[in-house]
């Protein structure tokens, strides 16, 4: 906004704010900065927070963008946050650029610390080293994920697809009755389509499974990738969300980030307030066809009760739950561990982290050793 | 667009949905605003409860046009929400005129507009009026994505191919509000046609304003103590249903049918069925003493 005519300033602002968006992994796409150019020529801008809400309402569409969108324009604006540096440059500028950058990083590790439901794309950007999946391996992936997605999709839902079997459908047999002149020689029926499965993954990433971090980053990042209908959660003492981060930065990453953010996670796992912050944040992609799975070894520093609330809870509000425990594979395991043995009622499958050690043995683990969810199993 | 909407600016929005008793923030009216202005979307996301269904209805009176309301629910299909044909009354029909008409007289006042059931969606695009209608697409979060994906289309070019029949354009653009609980995630495609706001429980003095305005007879005292306990309400962490506004608004009404002077233990208890929801909250709230 160094520039005298405002009408570019606004024009340059509002790209930069689109492109800074965009690299923190927010959707916005041309049509929204047009949106948002037209917007501000239309109205009568007349203060800093009243250009911030009107860039907001057309640039950004959902809730959890709005911390993204305010950080990038208060950075933009040079509004000085908890961050220490001094220069205060307008951004723009050729040289302002990187010095600007810098900034968004360290002021975004701060809003991590300080905001769970936040991640830091930016930091981990700037010395991203992932190698790429080899194509041979990606195939094999997606075959995996494929063979996955059919073995999950069992619940019938609400939608209605023809079928032979099934009830009739009275508009549908009228139409076909047209041809026949009117007599309904045909009868259509239709019945319930099967639904899609979710897989929603808590992990614990607490001291006890550091070792485990970074492998079911992994396993998750090769799911994620294909665009398999997934939610990552990690857990310690507090939930974050991770889907975004593992997507888009790879698990190396995802896994350095999590496990050095020390402060975040601290020591001690409260399994029940996270997976009650879990419902009551995210509860919403909770359906009756979700599989739950949580990979935790059960040591629960939070109350019992609350756990054992929380799950049965959980139990109501999916398809079915799985719980990953690395002990599961030593032999003479006994589920002993308080969290264990509150949880164990609910848990319609519990299995060693082996299932998860490479992603060949997902077929096995998710097509032999689940039953087909259906609703007599519930029960 | 009419000449209302081309009169109108922020401000404006705030005083004329006040006299529709709608207490609107700036931002509120800012994005009621950029809808009218820009001819989008408007996609309200929020705890139940806040007034996102009710910001259609008074948006509608106040550009003193028709609200045009689409309850979306699980399993909507398209069919529900643009047209039917009248199936039975078309059978009738064609068993009468069966013996004196031709085949093609009889399909060609079969597939008239006599025997059409105009759904919301087809409604809002026939609308005959002077001013476009609010079309309010309420819970969009309840039906199914392949609903939204139909919704894409619908939104983006306001125009209904019905196969017997042809294309019919909308002549005015309808107002579209849609709104979400957030039980679901809307997909990025509907968001992406709109602009957003989300909105949240108001603020103790806005909430009193409100109050003022749907419950004129209330005291101010007991009001404001109404309001306070409201909000302490929504500061307990795991009650399942939090109380909205619309919950406020019932219990004061309630505190006016029963002319309560002041909030006691009392009348709470009484009462509490405007404001809670659920056995569980109930117990929830004794336990800490709130009740």
């Amino acid at each position: 906004m160094a520039s005298s005519n405002p009408s570019t300033s606004v024009m340059e602002f509002v790209v930069e704010i689109a492109q800074r968006l965009r690299a923190h992994g927010v959707k916005c796409g041309a049509s929204e900065s047009v949106d948002a150019l037209t917007a501000v020529r239309s109205i009568e801008i007349r203060s800093i927070p009243h250009l911030r809400e009107v860039l907001r309402l057309t640039m950004v569409k959902r809730l959890e963008d709005y911390p993204i969108f305010d950080m990038v324009f208060e950075e933009l604006l040079g509004i000085k946050r908890r961050s220490q540096e001094k220069e205060m440059e307008m951004p723009g500028g050729e040289g302002g650029q990187r010095s600007s950058r810098e900034r968004l990083s360290k002021s975004t590790e701060d809003k991590t610390r300080s905001n769970m439901t936040f991640y830091s794309p930016m930091e981990v950007l700037t010395r991203r080293e992932i190698p790429s999946p080899t194509r041979e391996s990606l195939r094999e992936v997606k075959r995996v994920v494929k063979r996955m997605k059919r073995r999950l999709a069992l619940l019938p839902g609400r939608r209605m697809a023809r079928s032979l079997s099934g009830d009739v459908d009275f508009p549908l047999t009228f139409r076909k009755s047209l041809e026949t002149f009117g007599e309904p020689m045909y009868i259509l029926r239709t019945r319930r389509k099967i639904t899609r499965c979710r897989l929603v993954a808590l992990f614990d990433v607490s001291g006890s499974m550091d070792t485990y971090t970074k492998m079911l980053m992994q396993s998750m990042y090769a799911l994620a990738r294909q665009g398999a209908a997934l939610e990552v959660f990690v857990f310690s003492t507090r939930l974050m969300r991770v889907t975004d981060l593992l997507r888009y930065f790879g698990p190396e990453a995802a896994a350095r980030k999590i496990s050095t953010d020390v402060d975040i996670w601290g020591s001690g796992t409260r399994i029940g307030s996270c997976l009650k912050s879990f419902l009551d944040k995210y509860g919403g992609i909770l359906t009756r066809g979700t599989v739950v799975m949580i990979v935790s070894d059960g040591w629960d520093t939070g109350e019992p009760e609350l756990l054992d609330k929380v799950m049965r809870e959980l139990k109501n509000r999916s398809g079915r739950i799985v719980w990953i425990n690395p002990h599961v594979d030593k032999p003479g395991f006994r589920p002993r561990t308080i969290g264990m043995e509150t949880a164990m009622p609910y848990i319609d499958l519990l299995a060693g982290i082996s299932a998860l050690q490479n992603i060949r043995s997902y077929r096995k683990y998710f097509g032999i050793a689940l039953e087909p969810i259906s609703r007599k199993s519930r029960r | 667009m009419s000449v209302t909407v081309k009169e109108i600016t922020p401000q404006s929005i705030i005083k004329e949905l006040e006299k529709e008793l709608y207490v609107a923030d700036e931002s509120l009216a800012t994005a009621v605003y950029l809808a009218l202005k820009l001819e989008k979307p408007l996609l309200i996301e929020g705890e139940p409860g806040c007034g996102k269904t009710e910001l259609a209805k008074v948006l509608a009176q106040m550009l003193n046009t028709d609200l045009i309301r689409l309850q979306c629910y699980e399993g909507i299909t398209a069919a529900q929400a643009l047209y039917e044909w009248d199936y039975p009354r078309q059978l009738l029909h064609i068993r009468v005129m069966e013996q004196s008409k031709s085949y093609d007289e009889i399909e060609s006042e079969i597939f008239s507009e006599k025997f059409l059931l105009k759904r919301p969606l087809l409604q809002a695009i026939l609308h005959e009026g002077p001013r476009p209608p609010v079309l309010l697409i309420d819970e969009i979060d309840r039906s199914d994505e392949e609903f939204e994906g139909f919704l894409l289309e619908f939104l983006a070019e306001f125009q209904v191919t019905i196969p017997e029949v042809g294309t019919i354009k909308a002549k005015k653009k309808p107002i579209v509000i849609i709104t979400s609980n957030r039980t679901r995630e809307v997909g990025d495609g509907l968001r992406r046609r709109c602009l957003y706001i989300y909105v949240t429980y108001p603020s103790p003095e806005k909430e009193k304003r409100i109050l003022s305005l749907r419950v004129p007879e209330l005291p101010e005292k007991l009001s404001s103590e109404v309001v306070d306990f409201i909000q302490r309400l929504r500061q307990v962490d795991d009650l399942s249903k939090k109380p909205g506004i619309s919950e406020t608004i019932d219990w004061a009404n309630a505190l006016k049918a029963l002319n309560a002077k002041e909030i006691t233990p009392g009348v709470i208890r009484s009462t509490m069925s405007c404001f809670i929801k659920s056995e569980d909250d109930v117990l929830r709230l004794r336990e800490l003493g709130i009740l």
